[in-house]
């Protein structure tokens, strides 16, 4: 301000501009500032027009354009949403964006109060922020409690009793094996353990089948801190007990999953640029041929894998299985679902609600997975789309899959807290260091555990 | 009184009016004028400074009700994460490569186009400037591909295809070479510029005093020491302090190239996580208050040490 003030007095001509005249100019932008901080703060209402009935797919909001905002897997034919705009009138407006950029988007557009679009991406682990900050809309008031109830996963999306997204994705994290290169090595059985696992890419190197034949993410992403989750899981370690009390250091489940990884770097096992993969890359690696194991992925890769146009390994025997544990297959599977949320900015929530509606209808679900040109490859959410695409025998994976899914739990039973994004690149950010040798595995475990205090207090 | 002086200093009395009149509308356009810009200044750069530093005294976390005043404790916050001291010694690290590097690649560059002359030379700049108009995500994604430490990475490739490497080379990652590669990476556009102010610098030392030097017998490095060095110092200063405010600045291209890795993390990164990452908006005002505050340091302390009015 006191800059603004000297521009105005000086010039070499005298003051032509008075101070008084200068008060008026910076009164001027201070209420420009406030007027629109003030519409900032403004939110429409959270709760459904009058008329507006959950679950009925009317044309009360033809016209309307609904803008949805989702990572790059999780599409829907163009049938399907020709299909919604036909019987509602609705237009959709598709964004894809990367999940890093997503996540960022969504938060800096919600911090200032403004909708990054009218259907938003949820990730389990967002759910402690993102309801603390109070964004999203309560789906139970514009969502029909059948559409709710039917998908599974959705006890997740529930913060305080408000039920902030509803799921559309099962995802979880299990692990992949070439076993068409394993059994070239001698490797007959899908591994197990993390023994197993260490024979195994012992073997396919050995007999030059791959330079670095196994596959884990160890860049500084949410995705890496989740695939050490998955091996903690794995192993029956967790990060809080149902208590939310820390429980990383109960047991040696933590310490085990850390000193597994840790040799397979110093082996030579796992190459040492992991340090900057991500999931995507590490599946590229082994849809290239150049990994025989890629541990604690999403089985939606296997679409990816079974794509001639994608992989070269599209004829090769790919098994999904569980993530190998210390003392075997075991442990949990981590659950990672995906739901569909509505931002309390939407101008449009009745018409954002109505195309949810129609996403999460068994028959649109089962459409997204099995359709080549539009679906994502996620699994449907929805019980009876699983069971359709099941008994098609169109599910990826099939029956394993649908084993799997038994084992299913979240990263933290009872949802993640509000501190959990930075407790996630802690996390990642040990796991790299311990792997490539710079801290030791007791000394990582025993850091994150005193991080995991001082951010829960 | 003559009706001549009458007429004159009825002329005076009508005449002061019409100028008051005319003073009022220029005074009225300039107005209008100033407020454009300070709405425009206000709005992003006033406004935003001095909620930043309100805010750095007050609680203000993401699901916390408590928003209270609590005076220094979010800078004494900041000054004891080990977070953000990793962050400020990556910058500083970042700085001083940068600064070197900046300094040696925009000097060779300058003197290089000073040489050249004609078409040759408008080629030559060209070329030169094409990295700086190059977008910071595009650098960074560029540079991802040449330092990928896998084998796929291209310097990797190429080195072990010489056969100077066996095993892939972690090129970020490495402590003892992390931070030159990012300088580095981050020299590569911005050089151009700093070579355009040198060249400006170099071109305006007269040719006289390299000749009156060469006839006192002055070698190339003493021609160098005390006539472009001392001459050189306004755009010394200039580039200096680009490279400063870029290194403190700096976040795209290590963005893009590593994420939010903390080995590498730079301030303005770490500010960002703080503040949109972990919703800890008391930590990130008053990390970016101190940041600005370092980098009003560094443009005073290049201005008053650096930088000299130079006269020929």
């Amino acid at each position: 301000m006191a800059a603004a003030v000297t521009a105005c007095r000086s010039s070499e001509r005298g003051p032509i501009v008075s101070v008084r005249g200068c008060s008026a100019a910076v009164a001027l932008t201070v209420a420009a500032l406030a007027v629109g901080g003030c519409s900032n703060q403004r939110q429409a209402a959270d709760k459904p027009a009058s008329g507006y009935t959950p679950g009925v797919l009317t044309k009360d909001f033809a016209g309307t354009s609904v803008h949805v905002m989702m990572p790059p897997w999780a599409k829907l034919p163009d049938s399907v949403l020709t299909g919604f705009t036909e019987q509602t009138g609705i237009k959709v407006e598709w964004e894809t964006l990367d999940y890093d950029q997503l996540h960022d988007k969504i938060v800096a557009m919600q911090a200032a109060n403004t909708a990054p679009a009218d259907v938003l991406e949820m990730d389990s682990g967002w759910v402690g922020q993102f309801g603390a900050a109070g964004w999203d809309t309560d789906l139970r008031g514009y969502l029909s409690p059948a559409t709710i109830g039917d998908a599974v996963g959705t006890k997740a999306f529930s913060y305080q009793g408000q039920q902030v997204g509803v799921a559309y994705s099962l995802d979880f994290r299990g692990s992949a094996f070439n076993m068409t290169l394993l059994r070239k090595a001698g490797v007959t059985k899908v591994p197990e353990s993390y023994a197993d696992v260490i024979a195994a890419a012992k073997a396919v190197k050995s007999a030059g089948l791959a330079k670095y034949p196994v596959g884990f993410p160890l860049v500084i992403s949410d995705g890496s801190a989740a695939a050490w989750y998955s091996l903690l899981r794995s192993s029956g370690g967790q990060i809080l007990d149902a208590d939310r009390k820390p429980a990383l250091t109960n047991g040696s489940a933590a310490v085990d999953s850390l000193q597994f990884l840790r040799t397979l770097h110093d082996e030579g096992l796992l190459d040492p640029g992991s340090v900057q993969l991500d999931d995507g890359k590490v599946d590229s690696a082994f849809a290239a041929g150049q990994s025989a194991i890629v541990l604690a992925e999403s089985p939606g890769a296997l679409t990816t894998y079974a794509s001639p146009k994608d992989s070269r390994i599209s004829k090769d025997e790919v098994v999904f299985a569980h993530t190998p544990g210390a003392n075997g297959a075991d442990g949990a599977s981590l659950g990672v679902q995906e739901a569909l949320s509505i931002p309390k900015a939407s101008k449009h929530k009745e018409a954002a609600a109505m195309l949810i509606t129609w996403w999460l209808q068994a028959g649109h679900q089962a459409a997204a997975y099995t359709n080549p040109d539009g679906g994502g490859g996620y699994i449907p959410a929805n019980k009876a789309a699983l069971e359709d695409v099941d008994r098609q025998g169109k599910l990826m994976g099939g029956k394993q899959i649908i084993a799997l899914l038994q084992t299913i739990e979240p990263v933290i039973v009872n949802g993640p807290p509000t501190w959990y994004a930075k407790f996630n690149r802690e996390a990642a950010s040990m796991v790299q260091n311990v792997a490539v040798g710079r801290t030791e595995p007791k000394q990582g475990v025993d850091d994150l555990q005193a991080q995991v205090d001082r951010l829960g207090k | 009184m003559s009706s001549q002086t009458v007429r004159a200093a009825g002329l005076r009395r009508t005449g002061v009016p019409a100028r008051a009149a005319a003073r009022r509308r220029e005074n009225r356009r300039a107005y209008l004028l100033i407020s454009v810009a300070l709405l425009i200044i206000g709005s992003l750069v006033l406004y935003p400074s001095a909620h930043s530093l309100v805010g750095s005294f007050f609680a203000n976390q993401l699901g916390e009700a408590d928003h209270s005043f609590v005076g220094v404790a979010n800078y004494r916050r900041v000054l004891t994460d080990s977070g953000f001291r990793t962050a400020l010694t990556n910058t500083f690290g970042y700085l001083v490569a940068l600064s070197i590097l900046l300094f040696g690649i925009g000097l060779g560059l300058a003197t290089w186009l000073r040489a050249l002359s004609g078409r040759v030379r408008t080629v030559a700049i060209t070329l030169v400037i094409l990295p700086w108009a190059v977008p910071g995500t595009i650098s960074g994604a560029l540079w991802a591909l040449i330092l990928n430490p896998t084998g796929s990475g291209l310097l990797n490739s190429v080195l072990t295809k010489l056969g100077l490497i066996s095993t892939n080379v972690t090129w970020i990652h490495d402590p003892r070479i992390g931070t030159l590669m990012i300088g580095v990476m981050v020299a590569w556009s911005a050089a151009p510029f700093a070579a355009i102010i040198l060249l400006a610098g170099l071109e305006g030392i007269p040719q006289e005093l390299y000749e009156s030097a060469e006839v006192d017998r002055a070698t190339r490095w003493q021609q160098f020491r005390h006539i472009t060095l001392p001459l050189l110092r306004p755009a010394i200063a200039l580039v200096a302090l680009t490279g400063a405010l870029s290194a403190i600045g700096l976040y795209d291209q290590v963005f893009v190239l590593v994420g939010n890795d903390p080995q590498r993390i730079t301030l303005t990164g770490q500010i960002y996580l703080s503040a949109f990452q972990d919703f800890d908006f008391g930590f990130g005002y008053a990390a970016s208050v101190l940041a600005t505050v370092l980098s009003a340091l560094f443009a005073f302390g290049y201005l008053k040490f650096v930088y000299r009015e130079v006269e020929y």
